[in-house]
């Protein structure tokens, strides 16, 4: 288990609530623990980690499913597997942690408010802060389906943790609507629980999730993916009856006459993530309307000073790689902000989404460090394509370009040396 | 008029209107028809014919029609409420039957309150619009119009006496040009003739201190100050730990089954839970209180459901502080409803709505796309005109939807009255919009004829005042400390978006009005109802109901009854 700061309550309690660190880093999922590990390791003195749930890991103890750490460990882990070895590497650092502990504001001047059982209401002021919030599932509500509102309508994310943490099945005829990662991984588990998962629906001409998942989980298991399609009803007084699914035309609404009746018992939600950003509303920090995250340098900070972002409360990612690599960059900067190795240099240029690009990410570049673009193609593009970096001329060839496989690409430092003008990605058909 | 004549004179005009020809009977004003009409839409249009004649009092209405759903009675469960014994009980939990049970508590009388739901309220409350009405809108000289006007007026007492949040918002009737700059002063005398007090009329200098921000075009406008706005989940728990501290019995998952009457008084109502005696039964059944009536050989009045749906906008988006109308908006009000509008709740969550139409169901709560669309489009503009500088309405920051159904008689007005059959058999029936802003003058006047009836001694130890529990979003950080000392389950926060611990969770589940449902501990508390609508919190809150209540977690229910949100556990493995 991981050790708690008992010594600093007692001053807490007794001496005004107030407690000083380094950096505070905010949320211990996969980005908050790299965070945290990797800006202890670069020299910060006190980082303290707050984590609102009884234990270390955020979401990745549910994804019991392998396949992460791949690339950060060279080793097929399981989510709890991955966690448990970044809680490893966490213990050999200073850091210290505070469970059961919500922080419910951070201000512009770093100081962080949390709330838990022991300690009551207590801040800390930090000289950095990095948000690792990570994101929430999109509900019922925010898409708007109209129907009764029974019992058996829930997200796919709320489902993996009733089953793999909790050991109950949410339902036994399932539909599912949205072909998010979260979603087909459920439509596996679910199937191999007995569960009788009657499709994916998903309203966009192309799959969400990532190829592997449509394959090893849908494929695999014999489980249809009816693209074009949405459900438009959920019957049901007290437990859901049956969906109405319709086919939807290319501007998304329902083409009458295409409805059909399932009968199921569950609607599974794999509609979209939204990163969580309302503490970081609170403490001023710039989002961009494109990925619902800060707006953030290649040094993972965020448009106000010494507060860094990382992981999916930046954007959503699809590999949790990303997501660690975020989270060192994030607690690396932190660490030098700190130390006072954050001399005024050349400003900064933007970076913006070009023609056929979605999100691009980070979206300044600060002349601070290097940097890496994570790319998310707008629609679906098979045939090869070049994905072009202006003004440095830098393009690059791929097989093809979809939205829903993020692109990763180092840009060489040099080039970017004497960069005035905003650094714009694009992806063009050959 | 006789009866046959005027019978005569009904059908004909039905089947002018509809092409329908149905059977009319008339007696001692009660007008009833039957046989068969081509579409619901039909038979309730010659009930509405009907009740349209000055002789007719009310209307039966028993034309068959396709579709037609009968209401049927629940089996019973159970005996335990057999030997029993009341002074009065009331049918029905909804704000009605809880006001009403507050006034009765003022007397010496032993009083239940039996509610067919898991939790009160589940009907006509908890789907309305949380507003209090002005009575600018309601028709001038029927019960309803006097209701409303009386009941709006008693709110500031009731809200502050049961600590439930209540603001006078104001509606605002603002003229988008010189030309209905004009019928402002109509607007005036038309709020004067209907006894709301006197309202201002503002120029652009007032309009802005009310409601900043408006189009440049609009340079007068008419508040009607008195419309308010309520917490009506808070209200529902207020008003019921209220009658508890009074001493009222409440009965849930009790639905009435049978009503016993002897030598013309009442004796007992049969329930699903056994049979309690009492000498008073006040029908304050909402959508099924003809069935009630019925049940006591009182029958005089149908009920035709007519749903009504709403939209919210999410609590981010707050671009109006009053109740918003514009003339081009008033034009499109429907035959028998106020045709909805641009409302706020108490929190400020923009809602358009509702919209009015008849359906089969009583208990038809589903929503549907095409009332969605019909309220964006109807206020959507107006709005967006009213106010071009706020950000425009936006279909993605609907956040919810919902629908329930009115409880509306052919004659369109309230029934509070006693049975003229039967002895201790009150009425407070029909009630529809604006039944919330009404309720408190609706419960005083069935007190009214309960006291002149019966004469019960007064209740020296009556408590008027309720203190809400404590929210620890509400709280600031001092009162957080006190609260998280004196339990430590006030710093443990279950719900991430709106900040609910869990001590507020474990109060609801002990409350007097125990909330053993994740829906019922979301009107409480407010956990499950910020931006992501449960899915964190629901399986923790699943959680403590099982831990608190000592139950499986796979028997706790998302809204009472059987819906229950787990359907097994995963595969074991074999010891």
């Amino acid at each position: 288990m991981v050790r708690q700061a008992h010594h600093e309550r007692d001053y807490i309690l007794n001496l005004g609530m107030r407690m000083q660190a380094d950096v505070t880093v905010i949320g211990s999922g996969p980005a908050g623990l790299v965070a945290a590990i990797e800006a202890s390791r670069s020299g910060a003195k006190d980082v303290i980690l707050l984590e609102r749930e009884e234990e270390l890991g955020g979401i990745l103890k549910q994804c019991i499913h392998n396949g992460f750490g791949l690339e950060q460990f060279k080793k097929d882990y399981t989510g709890p597997e991955y966690a448990e070895r970044l809680i490893d590497e966490i213990r050999k650092t200073e850091v210290r942690c505070f469970l059961n502990t919500m922080v419910t504001g951070v201000s512009a001047n770093r100081t962080v408010t949390a709330v838990n059982s022991e300690d009551g209401v207590f801040q800390v002021e930090a000289k950095s802060v990095v948000l690792a919030m990570g994101c929430r599932e999109r509900a019922r509500g925010s898409i708007n389906i109209p129907g009764t509102r029974p019992a058996g309508v829930l997200t796919a994310g709320t489902a993996q943790r009733l089953v793999n943490i909790e050991g109950f099945l949410p339902g036994k005829e399932v539909v599912i609507l949205g072909s998010g990662d979260i979603g087909l991984i459920m439509a596996r588990r679910l199937t191999l629980e007995g569960a009788r998962v009657r499709g994916v629906y998903e309203i966009m001409n192309y799959p969400g999730g990532l190829k592997r998942n449509i394959v090893q989980c849908l494929n695999d298991f014999n489980i249809p993916l009816y693209l074009s399609h949405t459900v438009t009803e959920i019957q049901g007084r007290e437990r859901v009856e049956g969906v109405v699914v319709s086919q939807v035309d290319e501007k998304m609404q329902p083409i009458q006459g295409s409805e059909k009746f399932l009968q199921c018992d569950t609607l599974l939600l794999s509609v979209g993530l939204i990163p969580e950003n309302e503490l970081s509303k609170g403490a001023g920090v710039e989002l961009s309307r494109a990925t619902n995250g800060p707006v953030t340098a290649e040094t993972m900070e965020t448009s106000v000073p010494g507060i860094f972002s990382c992981g999916n409360v930046s954007t959503v990612f699809d590999l949790v790689d990303y997501v660690a690599q975020t989270g060192m960059s994030a607690g690396r900067n932190a660490a030098r902000f700190v130390a006072g190795d954050w001399k005024e240099n050349g400003g900064s240029v933007e970076v913006l989404a070009g023609e056929n690009v979605r999100v691009v990410f980070p979206q300044r570049y600060c002349f601070r460090d290097e940097l890496t673009l994570y790319v998310r193609p707008a629609k679906p593009i098979e045939k090869p394509v070049t994905l072009s970096i202006a003004p440095i001329e830098m393009n690059i060839k791929r097989l093809y370009a979809r939205p829903n496989e993020m692109i990763r690409l180092k840009v060489d430092r040099k080039k970017l040396e004497k960069v005035t003008e905003p650094i714009q990605v694009s992806i063009k058909e050959r | 008029m006789d009866n046959e004549k005027l019978a005569q004179t009904i059908q004909g005009e039905i089947v002018q209107a509809t092409g329908e020809k149905v059977a009319v009977s008339v007696r001692d004003g009660i007008a009833e028809l039957t046989g068969q009409a081509g579409s619901l839409q039909n038979a309730v249009d010659a009930g509405h014919i009907a009740a349209g004649l000055e002789q007719v009092r009310q209307v039966v209405n028993d034309v068959d029609y396709p579709g037609k759903m009968p209401v049927v009675l629940p089996p019973k469960i159970s005996d335990e409420l057999t030997g029993k014994e009341f002074d009065v009980v009331i049918v029905g939990g909804g704000v009605i039957g809880l006001a009403i049970t507050r006034e009765l508590s003022r007397f010496d009388l032993r009083i239940a309150l039996i509610e067919r739901h898991h939790d009160l309220g589940m009907d006509q409350t908890a789907h309305c619009n949380a507003m209090i009405h002005p009575a600018l809108l309601t028709e001038r000289g029927t019960l309803k119009w006097e209701m409303n006007y009386k009941g709006n007026a008693m709110w500031d007492e009731v809200a502050g006496q049961l600590d439930v949040d209540f603001k006078r918002i104001g509606t605002l009737v603002v003229a988008e040009n010189s030309d209905e700059e004009l019928f402002l002063p109509g607007v005036v005398d038309l709020a004067k003739s209907q006894n709301d007090p006197e309202p201002k009329v503002l120029d652009r200098a007032g309009l802005d201190r009310i409601e900043p921000g408006l189009a440049p075009n609009i340079k007068k406008g008419v508040l009607v100050w008195n419309t308010g706005v309520i917490g009506v989940f808070e209200l529902i728990i207020a008003y019921a730990e209220n009658a508890l501290i009074n001493g009222v019995k409440f009965f849930l998952n009790t639905s009435a089954t049978g009503v016993q009457v002897e030598d013309g008084s009442i004796r007992a109502v049969e329930t699903t839970r056994g049979t309690i005696k009492t000498r008073i039964l006040v029908n304050a059944a909402g959508l099924y209180s003809d069935k009630i009536a019925e049940l006591a050989g009182d029958r005089f009045f149908s009920l035709h459901p007519r749903k009504g749906e709403t939209i919210i906008f999410d609590k981010s988006y707050q671009p109006v502080r009053t109740v918003l109308a514009t003339f081009s908006m008033v034009g499109e009000r429907s035959a028998y409803s106020k045709g909805g509008g641009i409302i706020p709740t108490v929190d400020g969550n923009l809602q358009f709505g509702p919209t009015a139409e008849e359906v089969f169901d009583r208990g038809d709560v589903a929503t549907t796309s095409v009332a969605r669309e019909t309220l964006f489009s109807r206020f959507a503009p107006s709005l967006q005109r009213a106010k071009p500088h706020y950000t425009k309405p936006d279909r993605g920051t609907i956040i919810t939807q919902f629908a329930g159904c009115r409880a509306a008689t052919y004659k369109e007005d309230f029934i509070i009255e006693p049975s003229k059959k039967v002895r201790g058999l009150v009425h407070v029936a029909g009630i529809q919009s604006p039944g919330l802003a009404a309720a408190p003058a609706v419960a005083e006047r069935a007190k009214e004829i309960i006291v002149e009836d019966r004469h019960p001694a007064e209740n020296m130890k009556f408590e008027p005042r309720r203190v809400r529990s404590k929210h620890f979003s509400e709280l600031d950080q001092r009162e957080r400390m006190e609260l998280i000392r004196s339990n430590p389950l006030y710093g443990h926060i279950v719900c991430r978006c709106e900040h609910v611990s869990e001590g507020e969770i474990v109060t609801a589940l002990h409350g007097g009005i125990a909330a053993y449902s994740v829906d019922a501990i979301k009107r409480r508390t407010r956990a499950g109802a910020g931006r992501c609508q449960g899915g964190f919190c629901m399986p923790r809150v699943l959680d403590i109901i099982s831990r608190e209540s000592n139950i499986d977690k796979q028997l706790a229910t998302k809204n009472g009854g059987k819906s229950f949100i787990l359907r097994g556990k995963v595969k074991q493995v074999k010891k």
